[in-house]
């Protein structure tokens, strides 16, 4: 593993996700730490993946990723659609998920009153756009 | 070395000395409970806390903190008397108040620590555990519910027997010290766990219950049941043996021992031994005094000689006759009697391997001491079997194995004691043994000029681990060698081995030769190497003419104990072969 | 274009409020089948579209594009139209994205706003099973800085420099550690990772391990590289089975790149981690324990000296740090000591991340530069006291820290700055109580906690402990007696002067506290046999008082034995001999009542 190799690895990735963004993919982070669990996050994870598979969706991508911190809002999501801000979302259950499903990750509409806030936190930045 | 004031006094120390070590030396009290001198510190009473007077305020366990040079420490300030008030006070709480049946009064350490700091109240209350009693193990009773955790059976245990039989089990208040699985003991059962608690929780059931500790009378002597000859205590109550321990040194550290010295005096209040000389007449052995079967064996002895000649007698004796004994007899057979052909079962190999030791080493050599053995780097062991006939053999080893970077050699043909604890074990075939020894010397002597034609297969032992002593043996280390003596074998390989060894390490140490006690300068009594032929068995290593504290030395057994109060008889010594005399008899 | 599109779905909502009573399933059927693509495209039911300020929306799938069905005339042309419209799957607004309300930018909320991250920059950001997105992120830059440009030496200046603490609560410096390591010469050292985070409340070394385990692995393997060592473990509680599993995946995804194992990015230096799971002891987080725990042994601390780095882990010279420390150390290397330095307070530099829990609004995890006042951490970013309660007291530390009262929130939370209000910073972990929270019984839980974790070695601890927890509960249920207070304080101050290890000298630090400032409601206890909080169930009275009581009955409804009559407009009677003392009307009431 030489530099070069490391940073091919950095570059296929950003090229991945460049990818992705111009094919219009939306990424769906699902919070599964040990809080999202036992909040019921399998429960908001399952129910995007139902919704998904059901209709035949291609261009959602889910993800796992750890606690974002806000622990107390637990199940949260955090929607990157592509050309916009990040939404993150908090406080769901599966029926909550379904309707950000189609409004935002399908329909583009963000739901405010599930919402917590827009952006990131600041050193996170999404590699592919900057 | 570094000074530091302890209480004001000035004391000198070697660095890495602990402060306790340094309060000793200056005569200071500082009281402990979880502390034994032959183990590891450990730091769980939390009784030995002083103040460093450049530091007030921190209480500092002297114990394991080592001293530092102008350190100024003070151990009797208010807040270290209440630290240690309270925590006897604590201790106190989960102990009962059992004295009047506990064997441990008027010797224990709890006991003493609770007086001497007068503790009268119990403001933190009463909260006892049920823990168990363990009476079902056989030679030691446990009963824990008086234990104060200390953990000094559990490290003596794991240190220096390297049994690892004790553990604390559970946590917290719940802590409990047991065996796996809470079972009865099966260990060595060296008794070092009594010796060192402080408290009545690990009892000697030998001693349980025959009376209390202020009224045995103590003599310190050495046992005589094997070669190393730990100094121990005997503790008698008007003459009767009650308990045999471990001796307490000067410098206030206890000595080691094992089964056999610790719980085997039994034995000898067998109703079998004789107690008295027989004659054998009319078919039947009957007693008869004293002067009578001097006389008796005497006029036999002389009438066989002149009949037969001298070469027709032949001696049988005990292996645990006194050296003093043992020199007698040898005078009478030997130069008296002319008699020519003696011995005894154990001895013949010790006394094998010194006398060739004398011939190939000339009268002037010196066997090392046990002190060599614990400074070795590498130790290496020749025979099998040495710490099953001296079981000291295995804490003395463990203590050294512990240390960093040493390395203990075995070369026996049999899975014993320290082939188990070997950083090096070169197994030879059973029965190959001195063969592999002869070859081992021809090797390793400037003699050899061709190539051996010796299958080294045949020995059985691993070339790798060959190499490898071979090696250690050329490396710059501090190497004592140790010769366990086959009983039954000829023991003249292994011998000729040492002898050859002594000259890269001058230091050999023949099993049997020396005791823990730094021996006199080779005692006419012990070595036979001005004799031709057989000479002395004696096995037991030279006592010093000047004992310890006692000035009488009790007697060789001569009559079983009587517990009976009014026997008749006036003491005339111990019930047990350990205790020795100058032999006053003809 | 017609044949990317394979479903339609549409709104079936009922809870519509702009639905016009269309039926759109039939329209769909009936469009469908007079243009033939009956069998081809399916009809999905959805919840709703947000699109439907004139009429039900329908969405065209894969690629989502709204469509509103305005009409139900000429319905099968409309379709035809929007087929042909579909240039592009994915849909663009239909129009302005129409919310209810704002939402906020993250840079606006407090909780978010304030925080400043170093140790969890990834959190929430990145898949913690893939490699690839933490290399991305600048991942494994840092050991490679190491390996190819810095020497040992040089790594270990810069952790001085940057003045980097031990994060578990000790605070030791941690280049310091590292150069202790070094200097000895036994071999083989080891590196430890300590993730036994076994404080209640704390949960900072979780998350990091869950969300981001390749930095401690990154800052293990430098830690190795700087001190000469050429293996590492991770001591993870058992309790924590998800930050077991993505740390196995990581070690797992790090091997196969080639960070771990033998001749690490073609330097020739060798270093594997292994992990090593927990069985359920506290008392195991402490360094010495951890080291026997993980030879096999019983975890019980040992004397020192011999410092662990001279010789820890079987015997060898052994550099053991928290979790959190570990997180630090690749970006230390990345953008050099002084920026860390730049950060925090000369005496404690960087971030810390809290685990910030109990009466706020927004309980979760909390960086913040060292040198943050609590008042900041608590009301800004914890937003507050939740519910319409007060602020009454902090706890820092866990069983270790001592508890701190509105007067003190003004201090800025370092390694030193507390310790004279009584307090430390500890581990991490923030609990915020309010006057629900009766701090008689908050000493009591956490005496409770040290005893059950106790090891045993010592005596002021193992039964020192245990004799104070019994004044406690003493007190708790009604017998406290006025001369308690000073045993209470003298048993305090001797286990925590005489106890071997940290666990025991730490522990008298929540009675010794809450006995400094909440003495009153010791008092309470005592003298009067009432608890101000009615937390201990048996110094509560449990009458209802006339005068507060608002006749709502709501008490009578709640409790379980039927204990409380109430009549409409009346006050509630409670009948003391059927009540268990469950405290259900305590809870329930409004208007604080009952006693």
């Amino acid at each position: 593993m030489t530099i070069k190799e490391l940073s091919e690895i950095k570059e296929t990735y950003i090229g991945e996700r460049k990818k992705e963004l111009e094919e219009g993919v939306v990424t769906v982070d699902v919070h599964m730490g040990t809080c999202g669990i036992a909040a019921g996050g399998r429960n908001v994870f399952s129910a995007l993946q139902g919704e998904i598979e059901r209709l035949g969706v291609e261009n959602v991508k889910l993800r796992v990723t750890g606690c974002a911190g806000l622990c107390s809002m637990e199940p949260m999501i955090t929607v990157h659609l592509p050309g916009q801000t990040p939404v993150k979302y908090g406080k769901l259950d599966a029926a909550k998920t379904r309707e950000i499903f189609y409004s935002h990750i399908l329909g583009g509409h963000p739901k405010a009153e599930y919402a917590i806030g827009q952006g990131l936190e600041k050193p996170q930045k999404r590699v592919e756009i900057e | 070395m570094i000074t530091l004031k302890i209480n004001d006094i000035e004391v000198t120390v070697p660095r890495g000395s602990t402060i306790l070590e340094a309060a000793e030396r200056a005569r200071v009290f500082i009281p402990t409970l979880c502390h034994d001198k032959r183990i590891t510190p450990y730091g769980a009473c939390r009784l030995c806390v002083v103040e460093d007077r450049k530091k007030p305020g921190s209480l500092i366990p002297s114990c394991f903190t080592p001293a530092r040079d102008r350190m100024d420490i003070v151990t009797d300030t208010p807040a270290i008397l209440e630290a240690v008030r309270t925590q006897l006070q604590l201790i106190l709480a989960n102990h009962p108040l059992e004295c009047p049946v506990c064997d441990k009064a008027g010797e224990c350490t709890l006991q003493d620590l609770v007086i001497r700091y007068n503790i009268t109240e119990a403001p933190f209350g009463r909260d006892r555990f049920a823990r168990y009693v363990d009476r079902d193990s056989p030679l030691i009773e446990r009963d824990m519910t008086r234990c104060v955790l200390c953990g000094r059976c559990v490290r003596i245990c794991g240190e220096l027997q390297g049994r690892d039989e004790l553990e604390f089990n559970h946590r917290g208040h719940k802590t409990v010290v047991a065996t796996d699985g809470g079972r009865a003991l099966d260990c060595d059962f060296c008794g070092l766990c009594v010796s060192t608690c402080p408290v009545g929780a690990l009892n000697d059931k030998l001693f349980k219950d025959r009376t209390r500790v202020w009224k045995l009378q103590k003599k310190t002597t050495v046992c005589s049941h094997c070669g190393l000859g730990c100094w121990v205590d005997f503790h008698l109550e008007k003459g009767h043996l009650r308990r045999i321990t471990p001796t307490v040194f000067p410098d206030g550290k206890k000595g080691l021992i094992c089964v056999r010295g610790h719980f085997g005096w039994r034995a000898f209040e067998s109703p079998s031994r004789l107690s008295a000389p027989r004659i054998r007449r009319d078919g039947a052995l009957r007693e008869a005094g004293w002067g009578e079967t001097v006389g008796h064996a005497a006029k036999a002895l002389d009438e066989i000689r002149r009949s037969r000649g001298a070469s027709s007698i032949a001696l049988l004796t005990a292996d645990h006759l006194t050296t003093e004994e043992a020199r007698a007899c040898g005078a009478l057979f030997r130069d008296t009697l002319g008699c020519t052909d003696m011995g005894s079962l154990q001895a013949a190999g010790y006394r094998r391997i010194l006398s060739v030791l004398d011939a190939e080493l000339g009268p002037t050599w010196e066997p090392a001491t046990l002190k060599d053995l614990n400074d070795a780097e590498t130790l290496i062991v020749l025979g099998g079997g040495g710490a099953e006939l001296h079981p000291t053999l295995k804490p003395l080893v463990n203590g050294l194995m512990r240390k960093e970077g040493r390395e203990l050699v075995v070369l026996s043909s049999w899975p014993d004691i320290l082939t188990r604890r070997a950083t090096l074990a070169l197994t030879i075939t059973a029965g190959y043994a001195e063969d592999f020894f002869a070859e081992l010397h021809g090797a390793l002597s400037a003699e050899r000029t061709h190539a051996s034609s010796a299958d080294i297969a045949r020995f059985g032992v691993d070339t790798c681990g060959l190499a490898r002593l071979i090696s250690l043996l050329g490396e710059d280390r501090k190497t004592t060698v140790l010769v366990a003596p086959d009983p039954f074998g000829d023991n003249l390989q292994r011998a000729r081995l040492a002898s050859l060894l002594h000259g890269r390490t001058r230091s050999i140490l023949p099993l049997g030769a020396r005791s823990t006690v730094p021996a006199l300068s080779k005692g006419p009594a012990c070595l036979p190497a001005a004799q031709p032929r057989t000479g002395c068995h004696c096995s037991r290593p030279s006592r010093p003419a000047a004992s310890g504290p006692s000035t009488s030395w009790a007697r060789t057994p001569s009559r079983p104990c009587r517990s009976r109060p009014g026997s008749g008889r006036p003491w005339r010594g111990s019930n047990s072969s350990s205790a020795r005399a100058p032999s006053k008899r003809p | 274009m017609i044949s990317s599109v394979s479903k339609i779905a549409y709104c079936a909502s009922r809870k519509c409020k702009f639905r016009k009573p269309i039926d759109v399933r039939s329209l769909l059927e009936k469009a469908l089948d007079e243009l033939g693509y009956r069998g081809r495209i399916g009809l999905v039911e959805t919840e709703c579209l947000i699109s439907c300020f004139q009429g039900p929306s329908i969405m065209f799938l894969p690629g989502g594009k709204v469509f509103q069905v305005l009409s139900e005339e000429h319905f099968t042309e409309t379709l035809k139209g929007f087929f042909a419209s579909l240039q592009h799957p994915t849909s663009p607004l239909l129009s302005e994205p129409r919310t209810e309300k704002e939402i906020p930018g993250i840079e606006h909320l407090d909780f978010f706003a304030k925080q400043k991250l170093i140790v969890l920059r990834n959190r929430g950001h990145i898949d913690a099973e893939a490699i690839e997105e933490y290399i991305a992120h600048d991942g494994y830059l840092a050991l490679y800085k190491t390996l190819t440009a810095m020497t040992p030496e040089d790594v270990i200046g810069e952790v001085k420099l940057s003045g980097l603490r031990g994060r578990g609560g000790a605070g030791f410096p941690t280049g310091r550690k590292w150069e202790e390591a070094r200097k000895y010469g036994a071999f083989p050292k080891y590196v430890i990772c300590n993730g036994d985070e076994g404080d209640p409340g704390a949960f900072m070394d979780r998350s990091v391990m869950e969300s981001d385990p390749h930095a401690v692995l990154e800052g293990m393997i430098i830690c190795g590289y700087a001190i000469g060592a050429r293996k590492g473990h991770i001591y993870v509680r058992a309790e924590y089975p998800l930050a077991l599993r993505m740390l196995r995946t990581a070690i797992d995804r790090a091997r196969e790149k080639g960070f771990l194992g033998r001749n690490i990015l073609g330097t020739g230096f060798d270093f594997d981690i292994d992990i090593y799971p927990g069985a359920g002891a506290f008392v195991c987080g402490e360094s010495t324990a951890l080291m026997y725990s993980i030879e096999g042994k019983r975890g019980m601390p040992r004397i020192k000296p011999p410092r662990s780095t001279e010789s820890g882990l079987w015997g060898k010279p052994t550099c053991l740090n928290n979790v959190e420390t570990f997180a630090n150390v690749a970006q230390i290397i990345l953008n050099g000591g002084e920026w860390f330095r730049s950060i925090g307070t000369a005496e404690s530099t960087g971030t810390k991340v809290f685990s910030l829990t109990g009466a706020v609004k927004n309980v979760g995890l909390v960086e913040v530069p060292m040198g943050t006042d609590l008042r900041t951490i608590i009301f800004e970013i914890g937003g507050g006291i939740r519910g319409n309660a007060r602020f009454k007291a902090v706890q820092l530390g866990g069983p270790s820290g001592g508890c701190l009262t509105d007067e003190h929130l003004h201090l800025p939370v370092t390694f030193d700055s507390l310790q004279d209000a009584g307090a430390m910073m500890g581990s991490g972990g923030i609990v915020v109580m309010d006057d629900t929270n009766c701090m008689v019984d908050v000493a009591r839980f956490f005496t409770q906690f040290c005893v059950d974790e106790s090891c045993g070695k010592c005596v002021p601890c193992r039964v020192g402990l245990r004799v104070m927890l019994g004044t406690l509960e003493k007190i708790i249920v009604g017998q406290g007696e006025p001369s308690d207070l000073a045993l209470l304080e003298r048993q305090a101050n001797h286990i925590a002067s005489t106890s071997h290890c940290g666990l025991g000298q730490a522990a008298p630090n929540p009675v010794l506290s809450t006995l400094r400032y909440f003495h009153d409601e010791y008092e309470a206890h005592i003298r009067e046999k009432r608890c101000p909080a009615l937390v201990c169930v048996d110094l509560i009275r449990f009458e209802i008082d006339a005068e507060a009581c608002k006749h709502c009955g709501l008490c009578s409804k709640v409790c379980p034995v039927d204990a409380i009559t109430w009549q409409k407009k009346e006050v509630a009677v409670l009948h003391r001999e059927k009540c268990i003392r469950c405290k259900s009307c305590i809870r329930a009431c409004k208007f604080k009542a009952i006693h």
